[in-house]
């Protein structure tokens, strides 16, 4: 059970809070050719390294918020302070899904047990 | 559909007759798979000692005589995903292409036993998917009619019928999350996961093959491509670094699930791949008395006994997107309040062991398998939480693929540029309605 | 050879005043309060414990404690419970495992004549063919498993949880754990004390009189300093950030209770585990370990047997020496591994040791063999914090390596030294926990906003100034020159262990999964190490070079009830719920509201509905508070459709997409003032759109002025429907409803059966004449009675789930996550109209774009793909209603084409009717479809040119 970052509520159970991956910036709708909205909506860096992911502080104050994560070692670095903007106007992976990634991860695995 | 040859047995047979000479006389048994310098060249280099890249290496092997090819693992084989899965084995998927994909795979353990002269101890005891709401019973009749045009052995059953398969499952008027009915699949079981890892092992060393555990591979040497170093797009493998020293080959097969971002990076071939976490736990054995693998999908639970007596768990993946293979307490208590909800009768029985594997999860629940922008460099990742028990399928058909250089019908859905075409499989179809 | 009880000593636990009566293996027993159940049957005289589980060896005591790999007995209906732990209560039925028929005569006990050929795999290599034949040897395999028996028809038992964030965890209650409690607590740390054993004291408790009143004056010292001590309890788990699992085993009400502690520092300070010996017959009962001999004798008053050798190689095996001598046990032999001693063998029956054999040939008779060959660290909290322990050959054991500043380590895991050294390691490791965790606290406390401010700069983690504990010279034992059980529990030997090695599982973690050595219930707590010597043994290597496994959590097992704890699993009820219970509605479960099916006849409800007004409950209904002068921007951007130009009194319908251009949600929303809205959404997407219309204000429009409230629970959402809808409405709100006042698709606030506030609109998801109220949820069913006692002479009936499910497939609205699935696009629902590709921006847009064969920006492809379109079908035969989900197939080649989506046999129309999703190719109006039926027959249907089955116009429910 991880302690995250929340800039309001301060450390909370990771179970407070959904995270909803890698911060991706959108591509303009309008001009944004396939490759571009395909990449935004599915390709990850998905590294054993640093990444900048969004939060929801879904328990607490109910606020997003980006911070970022060791995905090796789950450690948080720079946590956001009350007020910072949020990804400076990138978007988030919750965009990527139907229905089902709404719902959070488990929600998605609903019929691909092992 | 390539026909299976025999593989080369070795030295020595499995069988009683041999158990029984050598419990008399006392001798050691032969080394079940040989120690090899690295060679500075192979003609395909796999990653990852998995299920998958054994068995790419056995079928490269056997079918189509590419024997010159080495097996690179970072620790031991079958140490990850293939040593950590819970061994179900299922065909009664949702999509039509994922139905007979799997269904290849089913048929291939059915026979490896033989194939392989190693016992794997395929247990076909039936696999049921409990339905606790309408929709979820709507879902289930819906693979149940797609299995059953396939000519797959699967349907829904009633309350009564689940109980004599599993009479520990309470099917009573249950307070919350009552058993409606059940997707009930016969062929489905589950299988000695290591057992399998080891018999395509050993089927692949005496094929030729070089398996070189301990080998953690540090970068994939590329030429030609878009980006530094002549990788990405337009480029081509030429070999890879690895701890021991570089090797030159012109194919390099990515076999390495929960790490396959990683790898595939290392030729410049970004992935729609997110890792998390996949955990599973076991109790202490007790007399056997769950005969068939339950599965509840609303509970996010399935559970079958072993022939020592353990019951094994597995949940859906941890949300934590990380490749920090620690178990985590709460998975223990939702996986264990939810199979109280199931079966109230076990609450005394003791969880012994818990452990934690990595899972490439795609966005549409399917692999990504085939070539790559770069000439060389071919994938099969994007297994989630269902690579286990779809290793022989994936390494017979990646073995042709690499042998033929063109793509099998049976993993042409699944291939990497999907994501550009917007051309998703629809397994994930099945987790929107399941609900 | 006897076990017996001794004459009353001090020091034991037992109270001699409190006999207790329970059955052992089907006889009557008798034990005192305070005996483990395993110290009673011992002391009756019973050495064999109980049938080892590959070869049914008997076994007898090897560690007398929770570890023993010998004494898991089936007490009642509760299987595997460790006997050399549980304490005996009074009329429990005891009984050992793993023997058929008894535990003195054993059938299975076969199984050792062909041992040789039971060899590490020997599955593996066996039962290939036929492999038709592997289930019916399965079968008879799996009679073979280990362990007690579950009754799974018994009550789950009550168990418990508790939270706690306490500054210190102190894992262990041994001398040094408890100066670590001490004075932690002294330093003004809040301490939780968690001590595996029924006592405080560690090996103390069994030690001499001096040691027992040492233990006493720590225990008495950790009271007064307010220490909460935590006995039979267990930290099992330490996981990310200090989160660790506790259970504890003795709690007055639960069977077992979970407890999660948030510790700001943890101290680690579990003590070792006593090693067993490898060597021939080294599982013969009688072979025990000198801690187990102690116990039994000083805590116990438990005579182990009449005649010992002890073989020692410290100081622990010594002080057995003078026990067995005090308890009246004749010490044969003494064998100093020290000096250059060592045992090969024992001899005897397969019950009893007769005789031990040395390295020097002799032999001495005895019914008795003391093992004290070193300890094992059961550094399981260590490997979980992320360290990778480091063996030291010199003192013959694993030492930590570098743990987190928030785990600190001592007692015997750290070094070792005299119980004052122990004592003064374990205060500096209190006092420096007691500075790190307030460390650890300031930071906390300094990094959430809301909290009260800390003063200062955060302090430094405090440095580690301890003097380290030395670290005894002890001698590497861990197989003798002879082959023996290394795994008691998993019937393993070292001889197993060697083949496999030259099999080539020749790494621990291989060795281990091929020949189960360590996977059984003592998880390697006893055999890890001497599993990894054999193995070091058979490839030449060192113990270091070869490494160990990761000890992974539970540390110790526990219970699935205590993990489960209480099972809170949330129902939500409307405020209506009673009446509907006491009119007999039958509940169905949808998420986690339980809503009225129908009320005894869906067909009759519908009818009513068509013909007369019903109502229905729909307070599921996804309720959001819109407020803003940004507000259309946003419903602009998550909807599909346009809304700048809803004006003040009117409703819209709308779809949402996710940004693949998935059908995501759909639903009305209404501008109920000129800065207020209310958006309802679907029963299951009430918390996801409210989370996904946070997600687009807060991290892409931050500046648009949008407040959102979720206002479900706040409203009692009824619909009224029905031809007579208007006449019922009218009787009881002060809002004019005629016609001309009140259009479709137009929405009012008023005044309903008095109740003030309500927001009513006139939509028709039915196709009738409707209108839906919000009620403030306190007066919801006030209104629900006084509709039903005001349109009693219009015939009002109230309707369920079925009946809507009905009205709203005749009149063709499909149900996202029914009718769509994860891959429907919005333009394939039939609602292309609602898709205004000319907006700005909107969710999923360029999706929509393509899936409707526009390119976007310089991007000129279309879509390639044909997507299902979602159609209306009628049957062709009335009487047969395909089962939702059958397939929609080729006829001649049963290729899969598409599926029925809804179907229901409508009264109204009195046809069978469905919407289905079918290839372009097969949408038009007037195609016929084949339907497979689950029976396997077949059926026709036919692709109707409307998605509403009645009243295509609409004429109805804008009347």
């Amino acid at each position: 059970m991880l302690l995250v970052p929340c800039p309001h509520c301060g450390p909370r159970n990771q179970s407070d809070l959904r995270l909803l991956g890698e911060a991706v910036p959108r591509p303009n709708p309008n001009t944004a050719t396939r490759k571009e909205w395909g990449d935004y909506l599915y390709l990850r860096e998905n590294p054993a390294d640093w990444v900048t992911e969004t939060w929801y502080c879904r328990v607490g104050c109910r606020q997003y918020f980006t911070v970022e994560r060791h995905q090796a070692t789950n450690e948080f670095r720079n946590p956001p302070l009350p007020g910072d903007k949020v990804g400076n106007s990138t978007y988030t992976t919750i965009t990527v899904g139907s229905s089902g990634s709404q719902r959070g991860a488990n929600a998605n695995s609903e019929e691909q047990p092992s | 559909m390539v026909s299976i040859r025999k593989p080369n047995p070795g030295p020595l047979r499995y069988s009683a007759a041999t158990l029984a000479r050598k419990g008399l006389s006392g001798d050691d048994w032969p080394r079940v798979w040989r120690d090899h310098d690295l060679k500075k060249t192979y003609d395909v280099i796999i990653i990852g000692g998995g299920v998958h890249g054994l068995a790419t290496a056995y079928y490269l092997a056997t079918n189509h005589g590419i024997t010159n090819v080495a097996v690179l693992d970072k620790g031991y084989l079958g140490g990850g995903g293939s040593g950590r899965n819970t061994a179900i084995v299922r065909s009664n998927y949702l999509t039509p292409e994922g139905v007979a994909f799997y269904d290849r795979s089913l048929s291939l353990y059915n026979t490896m036993a033989a194939d392989l002269n190693i016992n794997v101890m395929f247990s076909e005891r039936g696999h049921m998917t409990l339905a606790h709401t309408d929709s979820a019973l709507r879902t289930m009749h819906w693979r149940a009619e797609v299995n059953k045009l396939q000519g797959i052995d699967s349907s829904v059953i009633d309350p009564q019928e689940v109980k004599k398969l599993a009479p520990s499952l309470d099917v009573t008027s249950h307070p919350r999350y009552p058993i409606l009915g059940a997707l009930h699949h016969p062929p489905g079981g589950i299988i000695r996961h290591d057992a399998v890892v080891w018999g395509y092992a050993r089927g692949a060393d005496h094929a030729g093959v070089h398996l070189h555990q301990k080998t953690e591979v540090l970068d994939i040497l590329c030429e030609g491509g878009e980006l530094a170093e002549g990788k990405g797009a337009g480029g081509k493998v030429t070999g890879v670094r690895t701890n021991r020293g570089d090797i030159s080959a012109p194919i390099v097969v990515n076999c390495t699930a929960g790490w396959g971002s990683l790898i595939s990076n290392m030729a410049g071939v970004k992935l729609p791949i997110v890792t998390h976490p996949l955990e599973a736990a076991v109790t202490e054995p007790v007399k056997v008395f769950l005969p068939a693998v339950v599965v509840s999908g609303s509970l996010h639970v399935y559970v079958s006994q072993t022939d020592r007596g353990e019951l094994v768990f597995g949940a859906s993946v941890d949300p934590l997107a990380t490749y920090s293979m620690r178990g985590s307490l709460s998975f223990t208590e939702e996986l264990a309040g939810h199979i109280l909800e199931l079966m109230p009768g076990i609450s005394k029985m003791r969880l012994l062991r818990q452990w934690a594997g990595l899972c490439d999860m795609t966005p549409d629940y399917s692999p990504i398998m085939g070539f790559t922008p770069v000439e060389g460099h071919l994938t099969d990742v994007g297994w989630g939480t269902y690579g286990f028990k779809a290793g022989p399928v994936s390494g017979e058909q990646m073995a042709e693929c690499i042998a033929t250089q063109q793509t099998p019908k049976l993993i042409a859905p699944f291939k990497l540029s999907r994501f550009e075409t917007g051309e998703l499989v629809g397994e994930k179809g099945a987790a929107a309605v399941g609900h | 050879m006897t076990l017996r009880r001794l004459p009353q000593q001090a020091g034991e636990v037992i109270d001699r005043s409190q006999p207790l009566k329970f059955t052992w293996n089907g006889k009557p027993a008798v034990g005192y309060q305070g005996d483990t159940i395993a110290s009673a049957i011992a002391a009756g005289g019973n050495r064999i414990m109980s049938r080892s589980m590959k070869y049914h060896r008997p076994r007898g005591l090897l560690t007398a404690d929770f570890w023993d790999p010998n004494a898991f007995v089936q007490v009642d209906d509760e299987p595997n419970v460790r006997s050399g732990h549980r304490q005996l209560t009074d009329g429990i039925d005891v009984s050992p495992q793993n023997v058929w028929p008894s535990l003195d005569y054993d059938i299975k006990a076969a199984n050792q004549l062909v041992g040789r050929f039971l060899s590490p795999g020997f599955y593996y290599k066996t039962f290939i063919h036929p492999q038709k034949l592997w289930p019916a040897y399965e079968k008879v395999l799996a009679q073979f498993a280990p362990g007690g028996t579950v009754d799974y028809e018994s009550e789950m038992a009550y168990f418990d949880k508790r939270y706690t964030h306490p500054d210190v965890v102190v894992a262990g209650g041994g001398p040094a754990g408890m100066a670590a409690a001490i004075a932690a607590a002294e330093a003004g740390a809040s301490v939780l004390l968690v001590e595996h054993e029924h006592y405080l004291g560690g090996h103390l408790r069994y030690g001499t009189e001096e040691d027992r009143a040492l233990a006493n004056g720590l225990e008495v010292a950790a009271r007064a300093a307010g220490v909460e001590i935590l006995l039979d309890s267990t930290v099992t788990g330490r996981y990310e950030d200090n989160w660790l699992g506790i259970v504890q085993r003795s709690h007055p009400l639960a069977s077992e209770r979970l407890i999660k502690a948030r510790a700001k520092t943890l101290i680690v300070a579990a003590g070792l585990i006593e090693r067993p010996y490898v060597f021939e017959g080294n599982d013969r009962p009688g072979v025990m370990l000198a801690s187990a001999a102690r116990r039994l004798i000083n805590m116990y008053a438990v005579q182990p047997g009449e005649r010992a050798v002890v073989f020692t190689a410290n100081e622990s095996g010594d002080q057995t020496v003078a026990d067995l001598e005090r308890a009246g046990v004749t010490v044969a032999k003494v064998v100093d591994a020290r000096a250059g001693g060592n045992i090969v063998s024992t001899e005897g029956s397969q019950k009893a040791i007769e005789s031990v054999t040395m390295a020097d040939g002799t032999s001495v008779d005895a019914d008795l063999l003391i093992t004290a060959v070193g300890w094992t660290a059961p550094t399981s909290l260590l490997n979980m914090s992320g360290d990778r322990p480091i063996y030291d050959p010199s003192a013959a054991r694993f030492f930590p390596d570098r743990t987190p500043d928030n785990v600190l380590v001592t007692g015997g895991l750290a070094g070792d030294g005299t119980v004052d050294q122990l004592v003064e390691h374990g205060r500096e490791t209190g006092t420096l926990a007691a500075a790190r965790a307030a460390a650890v606290a300031h930071r906390l406390q300094a990094s959430t906003a809301r909290a009260t401010p800390v003063d200062g700069a955060e302090p430094a983690m405090a440095a580690d100034t301890r003097n380290p504990l030395g670290r005894d010279a002890h001698p590497e034992l861990y197989r003798s020159t002879t082959h023996g059980i290394v795994d008691y529990s998993e019937d393993v030997g070292s001889k197993d262990l060697v083949s496999a090695t030259k099999e080539g599982y020749d790494s621990v973690e291989l060795l281990k999964r091929y020949t189960t050595a360590t996977m059984g219930p003592a998880q390697g707590k006893l055999e890890t190490v001497n599993t990894v010597a054999v193995l070091a043994e058979a490839r030449g290597e060192t113990i270091a070079e070869v490494g160990t496994t990761i000890w992974r959590p539970p540390y110790a097992p526990l219970t699935l009830g205590a993990l489960a704890g209480r099972i809170f699993e949330p129902e939500r009820v409307s405020s209506v719920h009673s009446w509907h219970v006491a009119n007999g509605a039958k509940p169905i479960l949808a998420g986690q509201w339980i809503r009225p099916e129908h009320y005894g006849n869906p067909e009759a409800e519908v009818m009513n509905v068509r013909e007369n007004v019903g109502i229905i409950d729909v307070s599921p209904l996804g309720k959001l508070d819109l407020q803003g002068a940004d507000v259309p921007k946003l419903l602009n951007l998550l909807y599909t459709n346009k809304w700048s130009k809803l004006d003040v009194g009117a409703v819209r319908y709308g779809i949402m997409c996710a940004e693949d251009g998935v059908v995501m949600d759909d639903g009305v929303t209404g501008r109920l003032g000129e800065n207020r809205w209310l958006m309802t959404t679907t029963s299951s997407g009430a918390g996801s759109v409210w989370e996904w219309a946070e997600n687009w204000l807060q991290t892409a429009h931050p500046d648009w002025d949008v407040h959102i409230t979720p206002v479900t629970t706040s409203y009692t959402s009824i619909n009224i429907a029905g031809p007579k809808s208007r006449e019922l409405l009218s009787r009881l709100t002060d809002v004019p409803v005629d016609a001309d006042s009140f259009e479709y698709m137009r929405v009012r606030t008023g005044t309903v059966a008095g109740v003030a506030d309500c927001v009513m609109w006139r939509i028709g998801f039915t196709g009738e004449l409707s209108f839906e109220l919000h009620v403030p949820a306190g007066y919801g069913l006030h209104v629900w009675e006084a509709l039903m006692a005001e349109g009693a002479d219009l015939g009002i009936k109230p309707f369920g789930l079925e009946a809507q499910r009905v009205l709203r497939l005749e009149k063709g609205h499909f149900i996202v996550g029914q009718d769509t699935d994860g891959l429907t696009k919005a333009p394939t629902t039939g609602l292309q109209p609602l898709i205004k590709l000319d907006k700005d921006d909107f969710a999923g847009k360029p999706e929509l774009a393509w899936a409707m064969g526009q390119g976007v920006g310089d991007d000129e492809s279309s879509s390639a793909i044909d997507l299902p379109v979602l159609v209306s079908v009628q049957m062709t035969d009335s009487s047969i209603v395909p089962p939702e989900a059958s397939q929609i197939v080729r006829p001649k080649t049963n290729e899969i084409l598409g599926r029925i989506t809804s179907s229901r046999y409508s009264p109204t129309l009195k046809a069978s009717i469905g919407l289905a999703q079918v290839p372009p190719a097969y949408a038009a109006s007037g195609t016929q479809l084949t339907v497979l039926l689950t029976s396997g027959e077949r059926t026709t249907a036919t692709v109707q040119a409307h998605h509403a089955h009645f009243d295509p116009d609409g004429l109805r429910l804008r009347a």
